[in-house]
C-alpha cells in the first residue's frame, strides 16, 4: 500500500508540476493559469444560472426526477465515451509503464495509480454537467440538508462507475486481442469496438422505447433515460437521493460506486501486466527495404507530410483529436434529426418564426462546429514534438512556414467537420425548411473562416510556451491528450464570433439572405488577415522560446 | 567555417553562465574536438551555433553568414546531430531521410546513391523502411547521422556522436568524418570521451565551466605538458576549475 501511495503521489506531482514549473519559469503563466481558471468558473457559473433558469421556465411541469436523470445521464455518457481514450492512454499510450516495471513495486500499485490518474481525468465531465446544474436547481427549488449531502456524493464520486466500465471493457478487450502484439493497433481495435459498441446500445434502446413523432417521443424521454440511468445502477440511487430525504440510497451510491472501481482495478491487475509486458511500439511490422526513393517535394510539404505522418501514426492523437471530433458531430445531429429535436420542432414551426427559425437552427449547428473545432491538433501541435521541438530551429526554414505546416493538417480536419455538419445542417434546411442555397451556403463559408482561426489562435497559444515535457513523438501523456486548456482558448474565441455574427446581423439592416452573404464575406477577410497575424506572432513567440 | 567571438550564454533562471566569453574559429579542412567534463557547456554551444538556443552576447557565423542574422542562409551551411537521437520516431528511416532532403532541396538524383552508401556502411539499409521508434540507440544515431549528411553540407556538427555506437559503426563515423574534412569542409563534435581525440582530431578546444581552458593542435597541447597521458592532461586542466 505503501508504494500505492507513492506511485499516485508521483502521477499527481506529474500532473501539478508541469503547472507550477511553468509559472515559476515563465512570466505571463500566471495569467494564463488565472484565465483557464476564471473560464472554468465561468463555465460552471453559467451551467449554473442554466440549472437554476430551468427550474424557474419548468418548475411546474417537468418533473425534478427527469431534471435529475438527465443530468446523470449526460455525465454518465460524456465519461464513459471521453474516458475511454483517457484509459487508453494511461494505460497503454504512455511509455512510463517501462520506468515503473523495473522499480520494486507491486503490480497493484502501479495499476492502482493508473487507475486513479485516467479518473482524476474524467472529473471534467462532472465540473461540466452536474456540479453547476444540479448547484442552481438545489437552489431554485430551495432544497434541503439530504439533497445537498447527495449532491456532494454524486460531485465526488460520479465519475467512478463510468470509467470503471470503460477502464474494464477497455482492458478485456485489449488483453483479447494481446496476441497483435502491437500497441497502436490494439488501441485502435479497443476503441472501434467499445465506441461501436456502445453506439448499438444506445441505438437498439431508443428503437425499442421510441414510438414515431415528436410528442411521443418527448412523452417517452422519461422512460427511455430511466433505461439508460440503469445501465449505471449507482446512478439510480443517487437520482433517488436527489429526489427523497433517504440516507440509504447515498450510501449505495457510494458503495456501488467505489466497488465497481474496485472491480475495474482488481480486473486490471490480473490482466494488464500479462497485455503491456507483451506488447511493442508501432504499427505494421517492416519489410526489409527495397531501395526505392520518393521524388522530391517542396520543402513546405515535406513539413506538411511529417506533421500529417506524426498525427496518423499516433493512436492516441488520431483518436482523441481526430476521431472523435468528427464523429461525435454528426452522431449527435443524426440523433438530433432523426429523433425529432430541437432542428425539427424550430423548422416544422416555419409558419409561426419565419426565416428566425432556421437561423436559430443554423446556430445551433454553428455552436456544434465550434465545439468541434476547438479540438486539440494545433492547441498541442508544437508541444506534442516533446523532445524532439528544436528541430524547428535547426531547419534551414523561416519559422512562419514551420507553423503554417503545423497549422495545416489541424486546419483540414477543423474543415472536415465543418463541411460535414454544415453540408447535413445545410442541406436538411435547404429541404425541410424550404430556404434558398443562400443560407446554407453561407453558413458552410463562416463556418470554415471561423474553424481556420481557431486552428490559427491554438498554434498561436502553443507557440507561446510549449509544453515539451507532455511526452514525445512516441507518446504524449494524459494532459498533452486534454489539451491543456488551449482548446477552451479556441472556443471562446469561436463563440465570440459566432456571438458577433448573430448579434451584429440585425444591425446590418440588409435582410437574412444578403446580410448572411455579407457577414461570410467579411468573416473570410477578417480570418485571412487575423490569421496570417496569428501565424507571424507564433513565429515570434517560438523564435523566443528555447 | 564556424567563427564564434565573445559568446555568452545564462540559461534563464541560473545564476552561471553556461558558455562564458567563448572566442573561437572551427577551420575548414579539419576535424576538431570539443571536450569537456559533463556540464561544460559543449551542447549549449553547438545548439547556439545551429539556431537551437538564442545568443546573450557575441556573435556566431557560419560560412560568414551570422546564424541571428541570416539565418536561414547559415542555417543551409552545416548538418546537424543533436545529442538526443529520439527523434522522428513515428517516420520510418526513409521517411526520415526523404523529409531531410526535401527541406533541403537536395536533389532527387543524388539521393539513392547517398542512402545506399551510407546505408551499407552503417549497416542499416534493410532497415530503412521500418520505424525509426523500433530502432536501437545506436541505429537511431546512425539514421541522424545520414540526415545530417544527406545534403553534403559544408559544415558539420555532431554532439556526442559516439554514443551508443557499435565499434564498426564507431569506426565508420570515424572515417567519414575524415572524408568529409578531407574534402575542405570542417567537422565539429563534442565529446568527454578522450580516446576518440587521440587519432581522430586536428585540433581540439577545451572547456570546462562555460570557458576556454585551450584551443590549438594535439600536438601543442601534449608539448605543453611533456610526459603526461592526454587523460593526465584533461584532469589536470579542469581539476579546479
Ligand atoms: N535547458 C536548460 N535549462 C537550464 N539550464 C541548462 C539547460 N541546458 C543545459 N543547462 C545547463 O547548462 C550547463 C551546460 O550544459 P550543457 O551545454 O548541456 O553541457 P555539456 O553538453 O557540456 O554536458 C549545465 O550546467 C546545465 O545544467
Ligand atoms: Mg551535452
Amino acid at each position: 500500500m505503501n508504494s500505492t501511495l507513492l506511485l499516485t503521489r508521483l502521477q499527481v506531482q506529474e500532473l501539478l508540476g508541469s503547472v507550477t514549473s511553468k509559472v515559476e519559469k515563465r512570466t505571463g503563466s500566471e495569467g494564463a493559469l488565472a484565465g483557464t481558471i476564471l473560464i472554468g468558473l465561468m463555465i460552471i457559473g453559467a451551467a449554473g444560472w442554466l440549472g437554476y433558469a430551468a427550474y424557474g421556465a419548468t418548475g411546474g411541469s417537468m418533473s425534478s426526477r427527469v431534471m435529475y436523470d438527465m443530468i446523470l445521464l449526460a455525465v454518465g455518457a460524456a465519461t464513459f465515451l471521453f474516458s475511454l481514450p483517457t484509459v487508453l492512454s494511461s494505460f497503454f499510450g504512455e511509455s512510463d509503464i517501462y520506468d515503473l516495471l523495473p522499480l520494486p513495486v507491486s503490480s497493484f500499485s502501479i495499476v492502482f495509480s493508473k487507475a486513479l490518474s485516467a479518473l482524476v481525468a474524467s472529473y471534467m465531465w462532472t465540473a461540466l454537467f452536474a456540479m453547476g446544474p444540479l448547484a442552481g436547481w438545489g437552489i431554485a427549488a430551495g432544497e434541503g440538508l439530504s439533497y445537498w449531502v447527495t449532491y456532494v456524493a454524486v460531485i465526488l464520486l460520479a465519475p467512478l462507475m463510468p470509467v470503471a466500465y470503460s477502464g474494464t471493457i477497455s482492458i478485456v478487450v485489449a488483453s483479447a486481442f494481446k496476441r497483435l502484439r502491437r500497441k497502436d493497433t490494439i488501441t485502435t481495435i479497443t476503441t472501434v469496438l467499445v465506441l461501436a459498441g456502445s453506439l448499438a446500445g444506445f441505438a437498439l434502446s431508443r428503437v425499442i422505447s421510441n414510438s414515431g413523432g415528436l410528442a411521443e417521443a418527448f412523452g417517452s424521454m422519461a422512460d427511455t433515460m430511466g433505461t439508460v440511468v440503469m445501465a449505471f445502477p449507482a446512478y439510480g440511487f443517487a437520482v433517488y437521493g436527489l429526489q427523497y430525504p433517504d440516507p440509504l440510497s447515498v450510501v449505495m451510491f457510494v458503495v456501488i460506486s467505489v466497488g465497481s472501481f474496485l472491480v475495474f482495478v482488481l480486473v486490471a491487475r490480473l490482466l494488464y501486466l500479462r497485455v503491456i509486458t507483451s506488447l511493442t511500439a508501432g504499427g505494421a511490422p517492416a519489410k526489409a527495404y527495397e531501395g526505392e526513393v520518393r521524388a522530391s517535394s517542396t520543402s513546405f510539404g515535406a513539413l506538411v507530410g511529417v506533421e500529417v505522418k506524426k498525427i496518423v501514426r499516433n493512436s492516441p492523437v488520431l483518436l482523441n483529436y481526430v476521431a472523435y471530433p468528427i464523429l461525435v458531430a454528426p452522431a449527435i445531429m443524426v440523433f438530433g434529426i432523426f429523433n425529432g429535436g430541437l432542428g425539427s420542432g424550430l423548422l416544422s414551426n416555419r409558419d409561426a418564426m419565419g426565416i428566425i427559425g432556421v437561423i436559430i437552427y443554423m446556430l445551433l449547428m454553428f455552436f456544434l462546429v465550434v465545439s468541434c473545432c476547438a479540438n486539440r491538433t494545433s492547441v498541442t501541435a508544437i508541444s506534442r514534438d516533446g523532445s524532439n521541438w528544436s528541430h524547428v530551429k535547426y531547419l534551414p526554414v523561416p519559422l512562419e512556414t514551420q507553423i503554417l505546416a503545423k497549422t495545416v493538417p489541424a486546419a483540414a480536419i477543423n474543415a472536415l467537420i465543418t463541411v460535414v455538419i454544415m453540408g447535413v445542417a445545410g442541406g436538411y434546411v435547404a429541404v425541410v425548411g424550404g430556404v434558398g442555397p443562400v443560407v446554407p451556403i453561407a453558413s458552410a463559408v463562416i463556418g470554415l473562416a471561423v474553424s481556420w482561426l481557431m486552428a490559427c489562435v491554438g498554434i498561436w497559444y502553443d507557440a507561446r510556451s510549449p509544453r515539451v515535457d507532455w511526452g514525445d513523438d512516441s507518446s504524449v501523456n494524459t494532459k498533452a491528450l486534454r489539451g491543456g486548456g488551449g482548446d477552451l482558448r479556441c472556443l471562446g474565441v469561436g463563440l465570440l464570433l459566432m456571438m458577433t455574427m448573430a448579434l451584429g446581423l440585425p444591425f446590418l439592416g440588409l435582410g437574412t439572405t444578403l446580410g448572411l452573404a455579407v457577414a461570410a464575406a467579411v468573416d473570410v477577410l477578417v480570418a485571412f488577415l487575423l490569421g496570417r497575424r496569428l501565424i507571424a506572432s507564433a513565429a515570434r513567440r517560438l523564435a523566443a522560446f528555447e | 567555417m564556424i567563427t564564434l567571438e565573445h559568446v555568452s550564454k545564462t540559461y534563464a533562471g541560473k545564476e552561471v553562465k553556461a558558455v562564458d566569453d567563448l572566442t573561437w574559429t572551427v577551420e575548414d579542412g579539419k576535424i576538431t574536438g570539443f571536450f569537456g567534463p559533463n556540464g561544460a557547456g559543449k551542447s549549449t554551444t553547438l545548439k547556439m551555433i545551429c539556431g537551437v538556443c538564442s545568443i546573450d552576447e557575441g556573435t556566431i557565423s557560419l560560412n560568414g553568414h551570422d546564424i541571428v542574422e541570416d539565418s536561414i542562409e547559415a542555417k543551409r551551411q552545416f548538418g546537424y546531430v543533436p545529442d538526443d537521437p529520439d527523434r522522428f520516431l513515428r517516420l520510418t528511416g526513409i521517411e526520415y531521410l526523404t523529409f531531410m532532403a526535401d527541406v533541403y532541396g537536395t536533389p532527387a538524383d543524388s539521393r539513392a546513391p547517398f542512402i545506399k552508401e551510407y546505408g551499407e556502411r552503417f549497416d542499416i539499409y534493410d532497415a530503412l523502411s521500418s520505424r525509426i521508434s523500433d530502432y536501437s540507440h545506436g541505429m537511431r544515431q546512425k539514421i541522424h547521422v545520414m540526415g545530417a549528411l544527406i545534403h553534403n553540407p559544408s559544415v558539420w556538427i555532431l554532439d556526442e556522436p559516439m554514443t551508443g555506437l557499435d565499434p564498426k559503426g564507431a569506426y565508420e563515423l570515424k572515417e567519414m568524418m575524415r572524408e568529409h574534412a578531407a574534402r575542405g569542409n570542417s567537422v565539429l563534435f563534442s565529446t568527454h570521451v578522450l580516446e576518440t581525440a587521440d587519432k581522430l582530431c586536428d585540433s581540439v578546444c577545451i572547456v570546462a565551466h562555460g570557458r576556454k581552458l585551450f584551443d590549438g593542435t594535439l600536438d601543442a597541447l601534449k608539448q605543453a605538458h611533456p610526459s603526461m597521458s592526454l587523460e593526465q592532461i584533461f584532469l589536470e586542466m579542469t581539476k579546479d576549475e
